[in-house]
């Protein structure tokens, strides 16, 4: 039984563990006892503001307030992106060509600093953003080891990363909605570009955009959408 | 409250006649709404002490009680 306890969030053990526990030992719990622990369990994470203080919550589950190593690693990633960007506008990569290979260590750098933002957004965000968010960044981290496809597929496969990640942002009540469809506007468009095509110049728009995404991180002032959850359900209760 | 909605109520009521440790309370819920899962009783006991309906006492070491706060007090029938 312990076992189906461990599955709730720390913070709720440590409020309603001890109760729990007494009461599951002085009375044995039945099969639909245990259906209702892994259901409290999933209701538990997804509200974790129940067994916050008050104020506590919103700074816990906001992926940008306060999150410093989050905005500087968007700020640094997006600087890469740039350079990344000029770099390939400059001399044009196709398909199989050996010059690709010079920008692994670049797109190395790169993808892992994004990665680590994505993560770090994902690990903020609670479950609703951890599943998408999660599945996003996982395929963006499988997509970085690979050579010449990533200059095709793997810049445009992590900037939709963050773009998905956003969404899931505005979906989950944190970010504006028009923060993320600019965010998402400028990944398509740079999804749309090809290195040979001389508008690598539309691959900057998502660079830009995630750097002031970053900037306004690293100073705490990125805007939230209206918070969505229990807060709003018990006001009309 | 969605699905904790009724446990809730019967919680509210539970307490009416005073201050409860979650074992009595989950003992007068089944008693009066039938089967309730010991993880829904949380789940409504959270939910109620979030919007300040009811509040949890220290009893002295033991396991803690909830009570109903002055909102509701006088207010369950």
């Amino acid at each position: 039984m312990s076992r189906l306890l461990r599955l709730y969030p720390r913070a709720w053990r440590g409020r309603y563990g001890a109760e729990l526990a007494s009461i599951l030992e002085a009375r044995p719990a039945t099969f639909m006892d245990r259906v209702d622990l892994i259901r409290g369990a999933v209701d538990a994470h997804l509200h974790p503001e129940l067994v916050a203080r008050n104020g506590e919550t919103r700074q816990a589950r906001d992926p940008a307030s306060g999150s410093v190593l989050s905005g500087l690693l968007i700020v640094l990633g997006s600087a890469l992106w740039l350079v990344g960007v000029t770099t390939i506008a400059i001399q044009p990569l196709g398909f199989g060509d050996r010059e690709s290979d010079a920008l692994g260590p670049f797109v190395a750098i790169a993808g892992l600093l994004y990665a680590g933002a994505i993560l770090r957004l994902v690990w903020s965000g609670g479950i609703r953003g951890r599943i998408g968010s999660g599945v996003i960044a996982a395929f963006a981290v499988t997509v970085l080891p690979m050579v010449w496809p990533i200059s095709v597929f793997g810049f445009y496969g992590l900037m939709i990363s963050l773009a998905v990640t956003a969404l899931n942002r505005a979906v989950a009540g944190r970010w504006p909605g028009w923060l993320a469809a600019t965010i998402s506007v400028a990944a398509v468009l740079a999804f749309g570009t090809n290195t040979e095509s001389g508008s690598m110049w539309l691959a900057t728009l998502p660079a830009f955009a995630m750097a002031f995404l970053g900037v306004l991180s690293v100073f705490g002032r990125l805007p939230t959408g209206p918070e969505r959850g229990f807060e709003a359900e018990g006001a009309t209760a | 409250m969605g699905r904790f909605g009724e446990t809730a109520m019967w919680v509210l009521v539970a307490l009416r006649s005073g201050p409860a440790g979650a074992a009595a309370i989950l003992d007068t819920v089944r008693r009066l709404d039938g089967q309730v899962g010991p993880a829904t009783l949380f789940g409504a006991l959270a939910r109620l002490e979030r919007l300040t309906l009811i509040e949890r006492m220290a009893t002295g070491g033991g396991a803690p009680a909830y009570r109903l706060t002055g909102r509701m007090e006088g207010s369950v029938a």
